[in-house]
């Protein structure tokens, strides 16, 4: 017990060295995952034909951003999910707070299914927009129902 | 194994994997331990009712009726002896000592309004 509890506290502590609270931790970081999961929609759809008005990259540079904004946007989410998974766990005493577990419970499996469309291949065209827009309209929801909320109810600071 | 299959199953292998690892949420500090003798001091309830909306509403909802991060505080049964403790070490999301001294005696006296079951 007395390890589940040091965990919790270790993880408070080095996440407030930076930030105020975990809570306004979470908020900036599912912030800078979305706004990669922005970056992400933006060069898929350059990739998909669209933006190239906007956007004058070259392909090979695009795929790059759109690879490595992934990478960078997964990484952003897993101290969030170690603290809302791990620490807080599921306790449901609101509609936010219910949507946002239900899409937590969710948007690791589209990620999953989303990484391993894209490495298998060989799908219908639409599959692809249809399964990266699931994945990003989850982010958003997550976003909205969490960091938004923060935002505009507690705090808009670090 | 048809195309298609594959990523269905990911996706409903991860998805119960996290609900599963949510519903353990195996590093929850859980409730304070009573501390004991501990004297606890109460003040002001209404004065603890405002600092309680501007510091702590937050995460425990307005009234301390729950909406946010935090636990839902009244109806808890949470003495005011385990309020203080939390208070002042802290656990989860909740840094320790956001409310001090006179202060916290004021939110302890709120929290023990409502806490009541």
């Amino acid at each position: 017990m007395d390890l589940l509890l040091d965990v919790s506290s270790e993880y408070a502590d080095v996440v407030t060295s930076v930030f105020s609270s975990t809570i306004a931790a979470k908020a900036w970081l599912a912030t800078a995952a979305i706004g990669l999961a922005v970056v992400q929609v933006t060069t898929a759809s350059h990739m998909w034909g669209r933006l190239r008005g906007v956007i004058r990259l070259s392909e090979p540079v695009v795929h790059r951003i759109h690879r490595w904004s992934g990478r960078l946007a997964f990484l952003c989410t897993l101290p969030v999910f170690f603290h809302c998974v791990f620490i807080l766990g599921y306790d449901i005493p609101g509609v936010r707070v219910g949507v946002h577990a239900v899409a937590g419970t969710f948007v690791y499996g589209v990620f999953s299914a989303k990484v391993l469309i894209v490495r298998e291949k060989g799908y219908p065209r639409w599959v692809y927009p249809a399964v990266g827009g699931t994945l990003a309209g989850t982010l958003a929801l997550l976003w909205a129902t969490s960091s938004l909320w923060y935002f505009t109810n507690v705090r808009f600071g670090f | 194994m048809p195309k298609g299959t594959r990523p269905l199953i990911m996706f409903a292998g991860v998805s119960a994997a996290v609900f599963a690892l949510a519903l353990a949420a195996v590093f929850e500090p859980g409730r304070p331990s009573a501390a004991g003798s501990e004297n606890v001091t109460l003040g002001d309830v209404y004065r603890g009712e405002t600092l309680f909306q501007s510091r702590c509403a937050s995460c425990h909802g307005q009234g301390g009726k729950g909406g946010g991060s935090g636990p839902a505080l009244a109806g808890s049964s949470l003495t005011p002896v385990q309020v203080k403790a939390q208070i002042d070490a802290g656990g989860g999301a909740m840094p320790a000592g956001l409310v001090t001294g006179r202060d916290e005696e004021d939110v302890l006296a709120f929290v023990a309004s409502i806490a009541a079951p």
